[in-house]
């Protein structure tokens, strides 16, 4: 861009033009000129099970300019006690008219259990229903012959690889020919391909976020923190061996522990009834009172004062509670960390996840300023 | 050597091996009595899945609570007990029978009454109504598959079309309200039909005279409303229907009607409206017990008021109570006060007793050690914060054993005993045991279950009283463990182990702390001279009692007192303190020198191998070799003198032993006695790596500092670019491994792709390249093929 306005304060001779147009087409084919030749695709994840966008919700992928949502079809469990594999939820898909229009991805969550000692034959039965169940959601979005994306979420270990693998192969014969499978990638995933493997899919999502240890108390923001992700990605291969796209994180939860351990993740929480001393008492890392709210902007720790709800949960004293969030300085830095990453020329820059409360937390200036830094620095 | 470098990091990655060197079967065999636990493999760490989830010590017998107790699978929280006796049991279908058995005076058998109501067809139900049609003609119209069913017999036979045409209407419906499939399908709501259905049903609830039948329409009007995610139109049909019917007789029909209605309330958003009328079905109805449980949500303390405020009488607010403490688990002494001040003989209040004290001996038998092991840093806090809930708890106790108002006063006066003993009075949660004893009656099978929890809360107090200091702890602890009361509780172990670990470690017997709570191969993990010289004292002790016994065998104390020596030996060797190594090693007894295990550090390997590659016939005990590194040092130092080439070439041989008995060299086991090749995955993180089992980690060899010094030594003092190229060859090799321990290498061993050194560390390989034309150096070329990558 630079260049071009330089051209045209020199006020070049006329004969010079086709010279510089031609040029111009030749970087424009050049590494050093990608930018040009990447056309990232702003998107969002919906991840509930009702698929019913309110009109503030529709407003922010209209004002966001996203054209692409991420929409989970079905989540598919191992229920402990029988041992059957089998969907815990199907999403209802509500009215039409905050979607329509829109390139829906079906996603797929399958939880890493259900991989563990599964049979071949088990593997089968589960490609086949899982297909015929995502065909059978997906019809409203997925016109007869239309081209479309199906993304599974798993993450997988190295016990499970090769059945999760043996999964995406047996499936995808089951889906339409033009159907394009997609992987969610988690950040170890993608630094140590070699040891962790590649799904055999056509693309991958990065999930940029998660980058920290949720059990762990002493954690700062276990949803993001750049140091951390930065641990991730050096050393990470210059490429990945898919095309990648990319997540960002846009939500907050609040984790209570009890009992030294991880008792219940609150999505979403209430933020203004952390205002509440009488209820909530900030707390340092150590777990000692500290008389304000601790840490940085992204995190806070409470204990708990006396007994109260908290999103549903019935909180008793002596509970901590580490409240998370992506605010606009972190979201910022991880678009700056996408920036750098070796995303695919068409990758979907997709922001997880999208409801009311990231209606309400954040602005689409903020989405927008994080998708245009990943946009400018390819 | 690409392919050599590949294999040798693979190798060295490899699992770890033990050589026990010229040792004779016999001594092999009483070394592994002597260490004969290995450790594990895996290294310790929130990624490691054979992790073993700690959730504090019990010692609380399951029986004390009356299992058959209707509410107590909520509260209480024994392993899968109650997964497996309560929460699989379908109730709801043998309510259901018993009150259409007792509608028909129960005049037809239960099966024969499942049979009709559960698995008959549509054309069966047809068949049998075109029989009751024919009401007084006999049993000869009912279709086959109901003949002989007394059942259908009195329907028929009493022309009850009135119940059949209730049951036609059910089956009907039940396509709509039942769940379809296999799960990979929604319900279906076809909501046309389901419409038809709660309009057919409505007309059939107004012709209908028993209310035994109306309440059943209303229940399948209002289900099939509910199941058409009609959320309004559920609560509209309960509001209509519910006024119709005459409710003098109970029927569970009705709280499986209101589950419904508090269903749509909630989707509705009025959750204490809701919550509400689960509680009263939670409190009311066992076959509904359990969803009712699941279902009961509060967003917040709004919500609870609201609730609260909509209870008729005590007995519902401390069901309330009870639901609110018991749904989050979360118990606390106010609403354990509440609900007394409410209900004084709530049978319920025994489960949260027993609930909230499982939750404080997790804190209050907690030790130092036990911390230590798994790994938790806010105990003290929680401590302190557990203390005042204790006392509160203890106050409220002792008020309810004075007031003998509550319906199992027994188990009250022991309890208040045990918090005592967790108070740490352990005199007076002795003389509340004695009381709640006495008061037990000699025969009954809750009084010997009460006994046995007071004996094991005896024991424990027992334990709780060992000193550390005494030699009599030792003795009393291997008695403890004799008992039966002992053997039964599982926690008994486990929480002695780490009690006595703390009280030695609290009189400064590091060694026994150690002994008594890890495995004996922990010694030789992350050696520490005082745990050592603290175990050589007890084994020249009279009596090694603890010694011996931890150790897991009872033979020749010399044996014992060798290994011991060898370990701190092997260990000051290791720091590079041979003088003190020798010290310690030549003070093992002469009978065991024979069976120590022999090494052959000082030959020339250049590739990453822990095995040794070639057999020696010159092999050397860690004394020997020891003392031989000693002398070499000594005849270097006397060559260096007399400017006799010879000396360089000493220098070399005691840098080549150091490298080879460090953690990169296949004599490793010189000064090491555990190595984890996992450990190469994380060499930044060393030389201790966290370790599952072992108190201070796994401490690795992995500086080459020493070795190296003597490498530049060699380097400085070498005559011929012969010796030359070798010593600057073995201190490049230093110099990689020290880069592959330092905190900013991101190469990753196990890498196909060779590492790509810092210019800091290249020092000596491009120094190496002075000595291109030696004939080292075109052999050693051809071995290593990357050599030339590094070497300018």
């Amino acid at each position: 861009m630079r260049n071009t306005d330089f051209l045209r304060a020199r006020r070049q001779p006329s004969w010079t033009w086709p010279l510089i147009a031609g040029l111009l087409l030749l970087a424009a084919g050049s590494p050093g000129c990608r930018s040009k030749a990447r056309q990232l695709r702003p998107a969002f994840y919906h991840w509930q099970t009702q698929l019913d966008l309110s009109a503030t919700e529709t407003a922010l992928l209209d004002s966001t300019g996203c054209q692409t949502l991420f929409v989970k079809l079905l989540d598919i469990g191992k229920d402990p006690a029988s041992g059957d594999i089998r969907p815990y939820s199907l999403l209802r898909v509500g009215a039409a008219n905050g979607w329509m229009g829109k390139r829906i991805v079906g996603c797929a969550f399958l939880t890493n259990e259900v991989f563990k000692n599964i049979s071949a034959a088990q593997t089968d039965a589960l490609a086949q229903k899982t297909a015929e169940a995502l065909l059978r959601i997906g019809r409203p979005f997925w016109p007869a012959d239309a081209a479309f994306e199906i993304q599974f979420d798993c993450d997988w270990t190295g016990s499970t690889r090769a059945a999760y693998f043996s999964f995406l192969n047996k499936i995808r014969p089951l889906l339409p020919k033009n159907t394009t499978l997609s992987a969610t990638i988690r950040l170890h995933q993608y630094k140590f391909p070699n040891q962790t493997g590649v799904p055999p899919t056509d693309r991958g999502m990065l999930m940029l976020y998660n980058t920290g240890d949720i059990d762990d108390w002493a954690e700062n923001n276990s949803i993001f923190e750049t140091a951390a992700a930065q641990k991730y990605l050096q050393g990470a291969p210059d490429r990945y061996p898919l095309p990648l796209d990319v997540a960002l994180p846009l939500f907050a939860w609040a984790l209570v522990y009890r009992d030294d351990e991880l008792w219940k993740i609150i999505p979403e929480p209430d933020l203004p009834a952390f205002a509440d001393t009488s209820r909530f008492e900030p707390v340092t890392p150590d777990g000692w009172p500290s008389g304000r709210p601790q840490d940085n902007k992204m995190a806070f720790r409470f204990g708990i004062r006396k007994s109260t709800f908290l999103g549903g949960h019935y909180l008793r004293p002596g509970d901590l509670i580490r409240v998370e969030r992506i605010d606009s300085a972190s979201l910022r830095e991880a678009a700056q960390l996408a920036a750098g990453l070796p995303l695919a020329t068409d990758a979907a820059v997709a922001f997880f996840h999208l409801d009311s409360a990231t209606v309400h937390h954040y602005p689409a200036i903020w989405l927008k300023r994080a998708w245009e830094t990943i946009q400018h620095k390819q | 050597m690409g392919n050599n470098t590949t294999q040798a990091v693979s190798g060295a990655a490899a699992p770890r091996r033990r050589r026990w060197g010229a040792w004779s079967w016999p001594a092999l065999l009483i070394f592994m009595a002597f260490f004969p636990a290995t450790p594990p493999e895996r290294p310790v760490g929130s990624c490691d899945p054979t992790a073993r989830p700690f959730t504090g010590y019990s010692f609380l017998l399951p029986d004390i609570i009356n299992k058959n107790s209707a509410y107590a699978p909520f509260f209480v929280r024994w392993q899968d007990y109650y997964e497996q006796t309560y929460f699989n049991k379908n109730i709801q279908v043998d309510d259901n029978l018993q009150e259409w058995k007792e509608r028909f005076c129960g005049l037809a058998p239960l099966k024969d009454v499942e049979y009709v109501v559960y698995r008959s067809s549509i054309d069966d139900l047809i068949g049998l109504r075109d029989a009751a049609l024919e009401q007084g003609k006999g049993t000869a119209l009912l279709p086959f598959t109901l003949s002989g069913n007394s059942f259908a017999e009195v329907l028929a036979l009493n022309g009850c079309t009135e119940a059949i045409d209730y049951l036609m209407f059910a089956k009907k419906c039940e396509p709509y309200v039942t769940a379809q499939g296999d799960g990979w399908q929604l319900p279906s709501t076809d909501q046309e039909t389901m419409q038809q259905l709660i309009e057919e049903g409505k007309g059939r609830f107004l012709q209908t005279r028993s209310h035994f039948f109306r309440l059943r329409y209303t229940y399948q009007i209002v289900r099939l409303a509910h199941y058409a995610r009609q959320w309004q139109q559920t609560v509209d049909l309960y509001n209509y229907l519910i006024p119709k019917v005459d409710r003098k007789r109970p029927s569970i029909v009705y709280y499986w009607t209101i589950g419904h209605l508090a269903g749509a309330l909630q989707q509705l958003g009025k959750i204490p409206e809701a919550a509400y009328r689960y509680s009263v079905i939670f409190r009311n109805c066992p076959s509904k017990r359990v969803q009712a449980f699941r279902s009961f949500r509060l967003r917040n303390d709004q919500d609870w008021e609201k609730t609260l405020r909509m209870c008729q009488d005590d007995a519902e607010r401390a069901t309330l109570y009870l639901l609110r403490s018991g749904s989050s688990h979360t118990y606390t002494v106010e609403d354990l006060e509440t609900i007394y001040d409410l209900d004084r003989s709530n049978p319920q209040l025994d489960l949260l007793l027993v609930s909230d004290v499982q939750q404080l001996e997790k804190i209050f038998l907690r030790t130092p050690i036990t911390d230590k092991k798994n790994g938790l840093a806010r105990a003290a806090i929680r401590r302190e914060k557990a203390a005042q809930h204790l006392l509160s708890l203890q106050h409220f106790v002792h008020r309810v054993v004075q007031e003998e108002k509550t319906s199992n006063l027994k188990l009250w006066r022991a309890m208040y005993g045990y918090l005592e003993l967790l108070a740490g009075d352990r005199y007076a949660a002795e003389k509340t045991f004695e009381r709640a004893r006495s008061s037990l009656d000699k025969f009954g099978d809750y009084d010997d279950i009460l006994r046995r929890q007071l004996d094991i809360w005896t024991l424990l107090l027992e334990i709780l009283t060992l000193d550390g200091s005494s030699a009599s702890a030792d003795q009393a602890s291997f008695r403890s463990r004799s008992y039966d009361t002992f053997k039964a509780m599982p926690s008994f172990e486990p929480f002695l182990s780490d009690f006595l670990s703390t009280r030695y470690a609290e009189s400064k017997h590091p060694g026994k702390a150690l002994l008594a709570a890890y495995e004996p191969s922990a010694l030789m993990l992350n050696p520490n001279i005082e745990v050592l010289d603290d175990l050589l004292q007890l084994a020249a002790s009279s009596d090694p009692i603890l010694l011996e016994r931890a150790m897991q065998i009872d033979t020749n104390p010399d044996l014992i007192k060798a290994h011991l020596l060898e370990v701190k030996g092997a260990y000051l060797f290791s720091i590079g303190q041979p003088e003190a190594a020798l010290s310690v090693l030549r003070q093992i007894p002469a009978s065991q020198r024979d069976g120590m295990a022999r090494f052959s550090p000082f030959k020339e390997v250049f590739v990453d191998v822990v095995h040794r590659p070639v057999t020696d016939s010159l092999l050397l005990t860690r004394q020997q070799v020891v003392a031989k590194i000693l002398d070499f040092e000594f005849k270097a130092k006397a060559a260096v003198a007399m400017n006799n080439p010879v000396g360089a070439w000493y220098f070399y041989l005691i840098g080549l032993g150091y490298y080879n008995m460090s953690y990169f060299g296949y004599e490793w086991e010189v000064t090491d006695f555990y190595r984890s090749g996992y450990n190469w995955l994380r060499l930044p993180q060393g030389p201790v790596f966290p370790l599952r089992d072992s108190p201070d980690g796994n401490r690795e060899n992995t500086d080459l500092s020493l070795a190296l010094s003597f490498f530049e030594k060699a380097m400085a003092e070498a005559q011929t670019p012969e010796l030359a190229a070798r010593a600057t060859f073995m201190a490049a090799r230093c110099r990689q491994k020290q880069w592959f321990c330092s905190p900013d290498c991101r190469y990753l061993p196990g890498s196909k792709t060779l590492p790509l050194l810092p210019e800091a560390y290249r020092d000596y390989y491009d120094r190496l390249g002075r000595y291109k034309n030696t004939a080292f150096y075109q052999q050693i070329v051809k071995e290593c093929k990357w050599l030339s990558a590094y070497v300018n």
